[in-house]
């Protein structure tokens, strides 16, 4: 995917029928914090955008919207304390603490 | 074509034929006969969004197909609180169904989603305790001997599986029969967070923490290291068998996978990535259609609601089948065996003693068999070292060898039976089941293993049957359908028990296999349901899908070949002599442009 231009949008997943098969085929989606998807921009996927109702961002938008959920994620993780437990045990418990995504 | 020749230095392939899959594999050639440029199209599968859950439900247990699955538990969150929630799904919708009996999470699960088990997880400490769905309720299992978290493996049926590992990195394995856990041998490496695949005599068991990559099989009996995973990777989800299953999604701490990667029995290869990354997920389905739903999406603690689904068989071609050649002489509740261009068929109704050899293209009529055996009798081997028990003169226990040109007495076998099954090799052979020889035709359930001059008593199948089909090597055996009653259960033998596995989709009697088949690729071909079907199923290991239907509906006929090539030989409805030839999909593509 090095040379790959991506195109990112904002669009909820609704369930069956979101991605289909035949999308999934013609080009690569990813999925990522705040709703935000990041797929190989051509005309499918273009009219993929469209047809979810999502709204086109730019890549420097998208990424805000990513490292603003993550930046709440570490919040959550920090703030989610049990006494007495260890720092191993709370992985355990709730896996490790986020880290930063860097959007392609 | 100058400039392919100067590129490449040799011209295309002329043939009449189209290659196979296997000798097509990137090549192109010129069908002279539909003049067209053909090549083989690898089969590749790709993930599609499902429908949404209702409730966040990670790190919950599941089982299930893509088509019926159920979720059950969980820690929605990365709360340190359980939930008792359960979802079932249907292919496009979730909805809540009837709580488990004490919340849980970090569970796992086997079976179907009218007959379904959980064990293990974490409630208020590491859980000993099972739980058994039925479709509607949950009800108490056997407690495990050893309380185990942390995402044990699971493998197999509500009546026979096996749950292995657990945090704090347990090696135990123990098994379920429905009724009791049992300790069996332990796995090489100790693990938790990992997952598992299979039945209870045939599993895979893959990756789990601390980030692994190592893969072990289970034969019934022993754990073995095969091919490991490219990526390292735990708290995924895995669907399949232990020859074709598929592992997706996880934990690589820190981190999250989107990596998808497929098993073929002896290496992985990376497939299309799920959508989105995630880890403490809910799997379930097979190896070519794979449900992943629920789970801490990247970022954790991020819980998602989404399911995404795996579809591989799309993408095979649809197989077929085409007219075969005609029998000499028709005739029903016959047997066979052998390769579908090289089969032999002998006995049944209308033909008592006559042999038939087919090339492929048509039949010829050879040496007859000394005995006389009108009903479906156990026939295995090829087409020049058969082998034929049962359903003779009185007192019915003569067999016959063919070696390829006459009969010859083999072994007496031990039961005097009527319509039973085989499974095989004339030096390595097995017969089970049937009905005894009277007016009742009550179902046995015995079964008899020869070595190439005697026979002695294996293991007993857990149903009497009468009227149905089997095939197989004597290690590795299914026994499927049959009865008056028609039945839709399937059994696999491994050498010295039999466990069920999954049932036919259409229960059905007086059906033939691919005889040369093997436990996890065989055809269930056509029979009655009542009425006489043309219906086919081909079993992968776990399931059995809707194949092409036969162009002649049959009952009492003999089946032959493989799952990759099939034949349906002769058989009533009323009395046909044909014979049909099943071809597996080639992925064969008309290049256009």
């Amino acid at each position: 995917m090095a040379n790959d231009i991506f195109n990112y949008c904002v669009a909820t997943n609704t369930g069956k029928g979101f991605i289909t098969h035949t999308d999934s085929r013609k080009f690569w989606i990813s999925g990522q914090p705040a709703n935000v998807w990041v797929c190989t921009d051509c005309v499918e996927s273009r009219h993929w955008v469209a047809r979810n109702n999502g709204v086109s961002k730019t890549k420097a938008e998208a990424q805000t919207l990513v490292t603003a959920e993550v930046d709440a994620a570490k919040t959550a993780w920090d703030d989610n304390n049990v006494e007495g437990e260890s720092s191993a045990e709370k992985i355990t418990r709730i896996g490790n603490k986020p880290t930063d995504i860097t959007l392609p | 074509m100058t400039d392919y020749k100067a590129i490449h230095g040799k011209t295309i392939l002329n043939i009449a034929s189209d290659l196979d899959s296997a000798e097509g594999e990137g090549e192109i050639w010129f069908n002279t006969t539909s003049s067209d440029y053909k090549t083989i199209v690898k089969p590749a599968g790709s993930w599609a969004t499902g429908g949404n859950l209702n409730t966040l439900s990670s790190q919950g247990g599941s089982f299930g197909t893509q088509t019926a699955a159920v979720t059950a538990g969980g820690s929605p969150s990365l709360a340190n609180s359980n939930v008792a929630t359960v979802e079932k799904y249907d292919g496009s919708t979730w909805t809540e169904v009837n709580n488990i009996n004490t919340a849980r999470r970090t569970t796992g699960g086997m079976g179907t989603a009218t007959a379904g088990i959980i064990a293990g997880g974490f409630a208020t400490a590491a859980s000993d305790t099972s739980e058994e769905y039925d479709g509607t309720n949950w009800a108490e299992g056997d407690n495990l001997n050893t309380a185990r978290r942390t995402y044990p493996e699971f493998a197999g049926t509500q009546t026979a599986g096996i749950i292995a590992g657990g945090e704090p990195a347990r090696s135990e394995v123990e098994s379920y029969d429905g009724t009791s856990w049992t300790e069996i041998t332990d796995i090489n490496t100790g693990r938790q967070q990992a997952t598992a695949s299979g039945i209870q005599t045939a599993a895979l068991l893959c990756a789990g923490a601390p980030n692994r990559a190592i893969v072990e099989s289970w034969d019934g009996s022993s754990w073995t290291e095969v091919g490991d995973l490219n990526t390292a990777r735990q708290q995924h989800g895995q669907a399949g068998t232990y020859t074709t299953a598929l592992v997706f999604g996880g934990a690589i701490p820190p981190g999250v996978t989107v990596n998808t990667e497929q098993y073929d029995g002896s290496a992985w290869a990376e497939v299309a990535n799920i959508a989105t990354g995630r880890y403490n997920l809910c799997p379930a389905g097979t190896n070519s259609l794979a449900l992943c739903a629920s789970g801490y999406a990247d970022p954790s603690p991020a819980d998602s609601v989404a399911t995404e689904e795996w579809n591989f068989s799309s993408t095979l071609a649809a197989g077929a089948w085409a007219a075969g050649g005609d029998l000499n002489t028709s005739r029903y509740n016959l047997t066979g065996c052998g390769l579908q261009t090289a089969a032999l068929t002998f006995g049944g109704t209308g033909g008592t003693q006559l042999t038939e050899s087919y090339d492929g293209s048509s039949w010829t009529e050879v040496n007859a068999m000394s005995d006389a055996r009108t009903q479906t009798t156990s026939g295995q081997g090829t087409q020049t070292a058969a082998l034929v028990a049962g359903e003779n003169a009185s007192p019915y226990l003569a067999t016959e060898e063919w070696n390829g040109t006459s009969w010859t007495a083999g072994g007496d076998i031990a039961d005097a039976v009527a319509f039973r099954s085989g499974a095989g090799t004339q030096t390595a052979g097995l017969v089970f089941g049937g009905g005894t020889i009277d007016p009742n035709q009550t179902p046995q359930t015995s079964t008899e293993e020869y070595n190439g001059s005697a026979w002695t008593e294996g293991g007993a199948m857990n149903t009497g049957r009468i009227y149905f089909a089997g095939g197989g090597v004597q290690t590795a055996a299914l026994a499927f359908g049959g009865n008056a009653t028609a039945v839709a259960n399937n059994e696999l033998y491994n050498g010295s028990t039999w466990t069920e596995i999954g049932d036919l989709n259409t229960a059905r009697k007086q059906l033939a296999a691919s005889t040369n088949g093997t436990s996890t690729a065989m055809l269930a071909m056509t029979g009655t349901v009542p009425g006489v079907t043309a219906n086919v199923e081909e079993f992968d290991g776990v399931a059995w899908a809707e194949q092409a239907n036969v162009s002649t509906a049959r009952q009492g006929l003999s089946g032959a070949g493989t799952s990759a090539a099939g034949l349906a030989i002769s058989g009533y409805n009323p009395a046909t002599a044909n014979a049909e030839e099943w071809t597996k999909a080639q992925n064969v593509e008309v290049i256009t442009d």
